[in-house]
């Protein structure tokens, strides 16, 4: 039986179960970095199992607005998009948490429980009706479930979207896509759902003059990594050099991630797009 | 071969083989995933729109969507299809709100039904809607026709048949009862009527004119007025020892209500064999669950009379064989005497229009019967329609309702001056069905599922009342194990022949040997050059365009595909595409179909 947690503003955990190769890493470190620039503490780790496309993978999220940033031992809401683990993935929430589906086709009754909420959305129905070929359909239904994580939890829609200004500058078509999907998932979300859920965001300045760097990415120190920044003058493309046996393991380990103070606030934000390939 | 056109609504309708067959072209799949999904009140409104009485149907129909069922390519058994339809009539919520509602305002046009059957109704239910008056003379008491006459309450309690009726005549149908039209001419020369349509049924049980027939009159019975007799009251016994002539379906009602009027001993006689037996398997089958004896081979030859009094029949015992010319003929091989307290005559029906007078433009033709167009219903006087049995002789309630709306729709058209040969086109929507690399929005496991029993009610208790529904209809374990037997042919392997690299991999990965990528050529040629020989020229194969590397086509034998996905689960590129094929029927007032679908050119027959 999943356990009760406590909960609240800029304190909880989600988890976010996807398929390998859908392109949804790229949706959660949207998701994730989104977070971190509203200023809240934030910390995010991918667990890939395999790497094989097709096989499941998480990505976790903690949410603390005390700056504690280790792995979340309790999950209040869950993203299940992945059927083949809908049975672990939906009990992994605690009680009184919420689950978010994909209810183009129905869950099954074995999965229900009822002592979460249900947040079911169509999400491959609305994919399909928006956009055209298998591919982008699969990619963009990531993006409409972040979407309607934006409306769930309140995330700045403003700080989503400039992500994706940043990202799709010279891809217009990319980018009018992601904007729709955004959309399709937010407007989906606030007419169908009391938002937001009692877990929710509320802007903090706890991120002021930090970069979030995660393990993949990981120099072999801070002070090494500062210095690369500086010669390149936060340039695109951080290099990624020399990794230690003890890097390679922890990294291929999950996802490790920190936030690194630097000197320069007005650099962040490009840090930040650029390091987690946003 | 040309590419096959997918984009023709009528390839893919003839892919789902249960829709194909039935006369109403129900979109079965749908509504059977609706009632996996617990959506009994959106499954029973999805039948509705074409097969108007889920409830009645899911009871009585004649099923010829089961003999289709793409189940029996892989097991013996189809689908229950007819039984998860009584499912979604059994288990639907309040449904006022979705019914259709007759027009706020009156066009002003009037519409004669003769008669207040399936045929009839059908068409009220399509014109109410667009502001015709419709009325209905009704020689019984009560609407339904032989719904309710012929078919038992044991198998459709009054209260279903009656609740669906209101449906239609709640919209304010004015019905007349006890108003049997005597004469057509009369009718047509008030004047009072636009158009007129007549659903009178196939009325008149066939004599059996052998010697006794008249001295034993009063133990002798027409079938189907027995059976009329039984349901308004008339009738509440027979003896002990109960004959019934014929092996049709009403043949099994009449044998079947015998055992619940007082017989013991009832014996259904046919002079073939099983293999010729006109009645379904499965009421076959309920009969000789109810304890009734099927002798085969026996002709009658005389009802034996004793005192005025039936005692029985003799029958030739008889061989049947194929003569040169392939027709069967019997020989005698003897004769034996059974003992009968009654005889229920069930050796067909016949159509009969002494009421319709031959010289008001109304042609007849072969077996004296109206001459009927089978595209518009109407016959050769303009205005005048004919649907359900009383077209072309007894079917089944399914085809009276598909008469209904097509009949419908040339009413529609001649009161507004449009060729009753102009037919609003079908249409489709195609949407693919894929949530996610291996993910559909269907369930494409197969289930190797046997077909599920039916429950009955305690024989002795059932035989005990006419009343009690014999079927005792599926609980919901026994429907979620059913749906599951679906294989979802309406979920369609779309190709796109551009995307396609030739890879092989979804010809390996097929469990049914359908796919091959082969050089074009003569249809008869390309279906002897496929993985597996495509010998069943009732079904189509599919032909690509010629794929981009190397010229050659994708085919596919469509008899052999189960739609369980594994080709575009495995497709690299996504040519192969799971879509979900919604078949767009039009009926009367019909104007066009939503931008997004594909819709064929306006037909014209």
């Amino acid at each position: 039986m999943a356990r009760e947690s406590d909960y609240g503003v800029n304190d909880f955990g989600l988890k976010i179960a996807t398929v390998n190769g859908t392109g949804s890493a790229s949706a959660n470190g949207l998701l994730l970095q989104a977070l971190f620039r509203m200023g809240i503490p934030v910390s995010g780790k991918n667990v890939f199992p395999s790497n094989i496309q097709g096989l499941p993978t998480w990505y976790e999220i903690r949410v603390n607005k005390d700056g504690y940033t280790a792995r979340s031992p309790d999950f209040q809401l869950g993203v299940a998009m992945n059927p083949e683990s809908y049975a672990r993935d939906i009990e992994e929430v605690v009680s009184g948490g919420w689950i978010l589906y994909d209810n183009s086709r129905e869950l099954d009754d074995e999965f229900r429980r009822d002592d979460v909420t249900f947040l079911g959305i169509p999400l491959a129905d609305m994919c399909v009706e928006h956009f055209q070929g298998s591919r982008i359909r699969i990619l963009m239904k990531n993006i409409t479930y972040v979407g309607a994580l934006v409306a769930l939890l309140d995330i700045d829609m403003d700080v989503v979207k400039g992500m994706l200004q940043e990202k799709f500058a010279s891809k217009q078509h990319l980018m009018d896509a992601n904007y729709t999907a955004i959309e399709l998932g937010h407007t989906y979300a606030l007419e169908h759902f009391d938002c937001p859920l009692p877990i929710r965001l509320e802007a903090m300045d706890k991120t002021k003059d930090c970069v979030m760097v995660t393990g993949m990415r990981l120099p072999r120190s801070d002070a090494f990594m500062l210095v690369q920044l500086w010669v390149h003058g936060i340039r695109s493309h951080l290099p990624l050099l020399s990794w230690t046996a003890s890097q390679s393991i922890a990294a291929a380990s999950g996802l490790i991630q920190t936030q690194v103070r630097t000197t320069s606030a007005s650099s962040k934000q490009r840090m930040n797009s650029q390091l987690l390939g946003w | 071969m040309h590419p096959t056109d997918t984009r023709d609504p009528q390839y893919y309708h003839r892919v789902v083989d249960c829709q194909w067959g039935c006369p109403a072209h129900t979109n079965v799949p749908e509504y059977i995933r609706l009632i996996a999904d617990g959506k009994y009140t959106e499954s029973y409104m999805l039948n509705r729109e074409s097969n108007v009485f889920p409830g009645i149907l899911g009871r009585t129909c004649d099923r010829p969507c089961e003999p289709a069922c793409r189940r029996t390519r892989v097991e013996d058994e189809p689908v229950a299809i007819c039984r998860l339809k009584r499912v979604a009539a059994d288990l639907r919520g309040e449904i006022d709100h979705l019914l259709p509602k007759a027009a706020e305002e009156k066009n002003g046009k009037r519409i004669a039904l003769i008669g207040a059957g399936p045929a009839s109704l059908t068409v009220a239910n399509d014109l109410m809607p667009l502001g015709y008056h419709c009325t209905i003379f009704e020689a019984l008491p009560k609407p339904g026709g032989l719904m309710r006459t012929n078919i038992p309450s044991f198998r459709l309690p009054v209260e279903v048949l009656e609740e669906e009726m209101d449906m239609i005549l709640d919209m304010g149908v004015e019905i007349h009862y006890n108003h049997r039209i005597d004469s057509l001419k009369e009718l047509l020369d008030e004047g009072d009527f636009d158009a007129y349509f007549i659903g009178t049924g196939a009325p008149k049980g066939k004599e059996l004119n052998i010697p006794g027939r008249t001295e034993g009159g009063a133990n002798i019975h027409i079938g189907i007025e027995w059976l009329e007799s039984i349901h308004f009251g008339h009738i509440d016994s027979v003896g002990e020892q109960v004959l019934v002539i014929g092996v049709g379906n009403t043949a099994m009602d009449c044998c079947r209500s015998s055992k619940r009027l007082g017989g013991k001993d009832i014996k259904v006689m046919a002079r073939k064999s099983r293999p010729y037996f006109k009645a379904s398997p499965w009421e076959l089958e309920d009969a000789e669950d109810e304890e009734v004896e099927i002798l085969v081979d026996h002709s009658p030859q005389c009802f034996v009379i004793e005192d005025g009094q039936l005692k029985g029949m003799i029958f030739d015992l008889v061989e049947w064989e194929e003569n040169e010319k392939g027709r069967l003929v019997s020989t005698k091989q003897g004769e034996t005497f059974i003992p009968a307290d009654d005889v229920v005559l069930a050796i067909g029906q016949d159509n009969a229009f002494p009421w319709i007078e031959r010289d008001i433009g109304i042609e007849f033709g072969e077996w004296d019967m109206p001459v009927v167009d089978r595209a518009t219903f109407m016959t050769t006087r303009e205005g005048v329609f004919v649907g359900g049995d009383a077209a072309w002789g007894p079917e089944n309630i399914i085809w009276a309702v598909e008469h209904g709306h097509q009949a419908a729709i040339s009413i529609h058209n001649y009161c507004r001056g449009v060729p009753v040969t102009d037919r609003p086109p079908y249409g489709m929507n195609l949407v693919s069905t894929k949530m996610g690399i291996h993910e559909w929005r269907y369930s494409n496991d197969y289930d190797p599922a046997l077909r599920t029993e039916m429950r009955y009610a305690d024989l002795e208790k059932r035989l005990s009342d006419m009343k009690i529904e014999a079927e005792l209809g599926f609980d919901l374990k026994e429907t979620v194990r059913e749906v599951e037997r679906c294989l979802n042919c309406d979920i369609q392997t779309d190709f796109t022949a551009n995307l396609c690299i030739e890879c092989d991999a979804c010809i390996d990965v097929c469990p049914v040997t359908c796919l091959t990528i082969t050089h074009n050529g003569e249809e008869e040629d390309l279906r002897q050059r496929l993985m597996a020989p495509a010998d069943n020229t009732d079904q189509a194969i599919f032909a690509s365009e010629s794929l981009p590397q190397t010229g050659r086509i994708m085919v596919k034998d469509e008899d052999l595909c189960v739609h369980c996905g594994l080709c575009a689960e495995r497709c690299p590129t996504a040519a192969w595409d799971m879509m979900q094929f919604d078949l767009l029927n039009p009926y009367a007032g019909h104007q066009s179909w939503p931008e997004k679908a594909i819709t064929a050119s306006t037909t014209s027959v």
